[in-house]
Order: structure tokens, then C-alpha cells, then sequence
């Protein structure tokens, strides 16, 4: 089963979110508002359990109408490219894992809650061998790691702080 | 990277097609150049671009696309390369201070592991062009290498630009690895035979073949073929089958996202699968969706 995002009312304008990871979660670190259009879903969201990392945004009753797949935003796990053109690419458990996740958002009418989906902070980050890491945080199924209003994100890029969001 | 260590020192909207506002805009940075080097950053880009133009699907979006130029200087040439790295490979033991502190075996372990200090590369990029989608880094230096995350990081050798239109589909388009391996079909790959996840988020694979569900139904070359159209029969290792269909055949083919069995690709090759291949028909109708709003006037 899949969902499609249903149209999101652009307006043209849109946040650029910083998230800041750690051990102790998920939490805002900055965010901007800017005039800019946003890349269409170029599929529908899977429904039910899924694996990976992806941002949503939802109405006012919880549809989906806009979301976007992150590829490995932490880099739990890096690629290299071999020693020559035309090696094969190559999966590498990463030693640390990537602290900030940049996001873009858009901002319209029917735009009322973000959030941002992946594997538990806690797959990422207790297992102590980095190739179990790299392994669970691929096949597990995600988790929300952070949910906020599109009204905290306004306030937000109008200057209020992070901490201030709930 | 430290002030001492070089700055920004001019942008140049190197292809415009409108306005930051209504276009997608990938910014393009250069690290490792004397301010005497910089006309040789100019030429890197325009190479890049050219490459970036022919392929497909963004040789038909063109239109769609602003690249933008921002020159950095650095104080030394080039990029760190440190003697010695955890696969035993023996490097220059180049020394450099360059403004986004560009190395080689960046995570310590791999030689061609081209990385730089991604932040700082973003914090630049959206100083200079706030409504940046994707931002890459050219490292000026001829060795071949590159790195993905965030910032598309590339060296200025001929075939990095495969490296940087991987790394595009990764992060502008958040396309999934379509290789079914982690860490080579060559070497031990433990936990990697048979996938367990549920479905993936990424639109280019799946785990679900039905034809009513598969993600890219609306591109199947024959609804009336079975799936998958390959299977894997030995999931302890990668499959070693031939393509059994034309290049473009687009079905479901087993092997993807770092497992040998149960997790499917839509096309055998892919630029997301191989460099050097360009991006399947899945990829490209993704590429198409996603840019349509920049299309518009």
C-alpha cells in the first residue's frame, strides 16, 4: 500500500531546518524562511512499517502532503568509490556519525505538523560495534524522531528560540 | 578551516534560467585553489556542467536548472594526503591548508575517501545562494576520489563527475543504493543475504513485486511479464546472472540496497547501482516528478 502526498498548497516559500543529532535525540538548531520552490514527492510514501529516513508534513486531520526520502542523513554508513574509474562503489560503517541534519520544508496554508522519520536514536547510537549500526539502521523499521508544528517553525525563523519549542 | 586558511571571494550564476526562487539550484564550490588557480576552478565547473547537461533525464530539464559558481581561495593547492591510511595504501603525504580542509582517507581507513568539512561547505553555499537545493565541492587535485552526504564532494579527475551525479541522486533526489552488496560481491558480506526490512522509503527500491503495488508500475515495460524479473538463486552471494532483457527493460530485478535477496531495482544497471551507467528509467522518471515544479514560469 502507498499513499500519495496529496498537493501541499505551494506558496513559494519554504523552511530551511537545521536538526541537530545526539545521543539524547532530535532537536531544531536553527531555521530560515526563504522564497524558493520545493522538488515535487517523486513517489508516494509506502504505508504502514517502513524503513529509512524521510520528512513529512501533514494537514490539520494528518494527510500526508508533503514528504521527501533523506539518504543516510547521519552517515552511519559511507560510500567509496575504488582506487579507478569504473570500480565498484562500497558500503563503510562510519566511526561517527554526521551531527546535523539540513531539511527544506515548505511553508503553506495547509501545512500544520513536520516531522522527521528514521531509525531510533538508540539504533543508532548504543550499538557498540559500527557495523551492527550501519545494519540495523537499514533494516529496521523507522521511528519518529522529532515532530513539530509548522507554527513552532514559524516562530522559530522569526527568531524565537529553540528551546522554546515543546 | 580558519580565516588564515583562504575565503569566498566572488560568485558567478554560471547557468540562469530565473530566478533563485522559482528554479532548482545546485551550488557548486571549489576547494584546494590558489587565487592564481581559479581560472582552472572555472574550467573544472564548466566541465562538470557539461556532463551534468548530457545526462539524462537532465538534458531535457535544463530549463529547470540554475548552477551557481562560488570561487574560494585557498592558501595552499590541492588536498591533504596523508602518508600513510587503514588500507595500507601509501599516500604522498601532501600537507595543506585549504579553506575547507579537503583530505584524502577522510574517515582514516580508505585512500580515495575524498572528504572535506561538509558544515562549513553548507554554511558558505547558503551564504552565498540562500535557496540552495544541493551543494558540491571540486577538490583540486587530478587523483581520482569523491565522497557523498550533505555536500557531493569531488576531485577535478575527468571521471569524478560520475561520483558527483551518484551523489546528486543521493541527496536531490534521496535515491537509494541499488548494489546489492555493503562492502563487495569480492569479500565477506555477512548479514547482507536476505533482506528483512519492511518497504524502504526510497522510490527506487522495493521489496513488494506485485504488479499492483510495485512503486514503478506506471513504467513496467511489459505489465504483462511476471516479476520479479530475476531472481537470485543462491542469496549467500551476489547474483551473477547476465542481463536477461535490453538495457531500458524496466521489471523488478533482485538485488538492491545492500542485500542479495528481497529487495529489488527496477532496471539490471542503473547509475545508482554502477557508475558509468546513466540513471534507470525509475530513476529518471523520479528526477522528472521531483523537478516539475521548477518547470512551471
Amino acid at each position: 500500500m502507498a499513499s500519495s502526498s496529496a498537493g501541499y498548497g505551494d506558496t513559494g516559500f519554504a523552511f530551511r531546518v537545521n536538526l541537530s543529532v545526539s545521543d539524547a535525540g532530535v532537536s531544531v538548531k536553527s531555521v530560515r524562511r526563504l522564497e524558493m520552490r520545493l522538488p515535487a514527492p517523486s513517489a508516494p510514501l509506502p504505508t504502514g512499517f517502513r524503513s529509512g529516513f524521510w520528512f513529512d508534513v501533514r494537514d490539520s486531520v494528518g494527510r500526508v502532503i508533503y514528504h521527501f526520502p533523506l539518504s543516510f542523513p547521519t552517515q552511519q554508513h559511507i560510500e567509496s568509490f575504488g582506487d579507478r574509474p569504473g570500480d565498484p562503489m562500497r558500503r563503510h560503517a562510519a566511526q561517527t556519525l554526521q551531527s546535523t541534519i539540513g531539511v527544506l520544508v515548505p511553508d503553506s496554508a495547509q501545512a500544520q505538523s513536520f516531522s522527521l522519520h528514521g531509525p531510533s536514536v538508540q539504533t543508532l547510537s548504543v550499538l557498540s560495534v559500527a557495523g551492527d549500526r550501519a545494519l540495523a539502521a537499514q533494516t529496521q523499521s523507522s521511528v519518529p524522531l522529532v515532530q513539530l508544528s509548522v507554527d513552532d517553525l514559524r516562530r522559530l525563523a522569526q527568531g524565537g528560540l529553540p528551546g522554546d519549542v515543546s | 578551516m580558519t580565516s588564515g586558511d583562504g575565503g569566498v571571494v566572488g560568485v558567478q550564476k554560471v547557468i540562469d534560467n530565473g530566478p533563485a526562487s522559482k528554479r532548482f539550484n545546485l551550488v557548486i564550490l571549489g576547494d584546494g585553489y590558489l587565487r592564481s588557480e581559479l581560472p582552472g576552478f572555472a574550467v573544472h565547473v564548466a566541465k562538470f556542467i557539461d556532463a551534468f547537461k548530457a545526462a539524462a533525464p537532465f538534458d531535457s530539464l535544463w530549463p529547470a536548472i540554475n548552477i551557481y559558481r562560488v570561487d574560494v581561495v585557498s592558501i595552499d593547492s590541492g588536498a591533504l594526503d596523508p602518508l600513510t591510511c587503514g588500507d595500507q595504501s601509501v599516500g604522498s603525504g601532501k600537507q595543506t591548508r585549504t579553506y575547507f580542509d579537503s583530505t584524502f582517507c577522510g574517515d582514516g581507513q580508505i585512500r580515495r575517501l575524498l572528504t572535506c568539512n561538509s558544515q562549513d561547505v553548507l554554511n558558505a553555499a547558503q551564504a552565498a545562494v540562500p535557496e540552495a537545493h544541493m551543494t558540491m565541492l571540486i577538490v583540486n587535485t587530478e587523483e581520482y576520489g569523491g565522497s557523498g552526504g550533505q555536500v557531493a564532494t569531488v576531485s577535478a579527475h575527468p571521471s569524478s563527475v560520475e561520483i558527483a551525479l551518484h551523489e546528486i541522486g543521493h541527496t536531490a533526489f534521496g535515491f537509494a543504493d541499488e548494489y546489492e552488496y555493503y562492502a563487495g560481491c569480492d569479500r565477506a558480506d555477512a548479514g547482507h543475504d536476505r533482506a528483512g526490512q519492511p518497504e524502504p522509503v526510497e522510490p527506487n527500491i522495493t521489496v513488494d513485486t506485485t504488479l499492483e503495488q510495485i512503486k514503478w508500475k506506471d513504467v513496467l515495460s511489459n505489465k504483462l511479464d511476471p516479476l520479479p524479473t530475476t531472481s537470485n538463486p543462491d542469496c549467500s552471494q551476489c547474483d551473477p546472472q547476465p542481463n536477461p532483457k535490453s538495457d531500458d527493460y524496466v521489471g523488478a530485478f533482485e538485488g538492491a540496497g545492500y542485500f542479495h535477496c528481497g529487495l529489488y531495482r527496477g532496471s539490471y544497471n542503473c547509475r545508482m547501482r554502477q557508475l558509468g551507467h546513466p540513471f534507470c528509467m525509475v530513476c529518471q522518471q523520479a528526477i522528472r516528478r521531483s523537478f516539475a515544479p521548477f518547470l512551471l514560469p
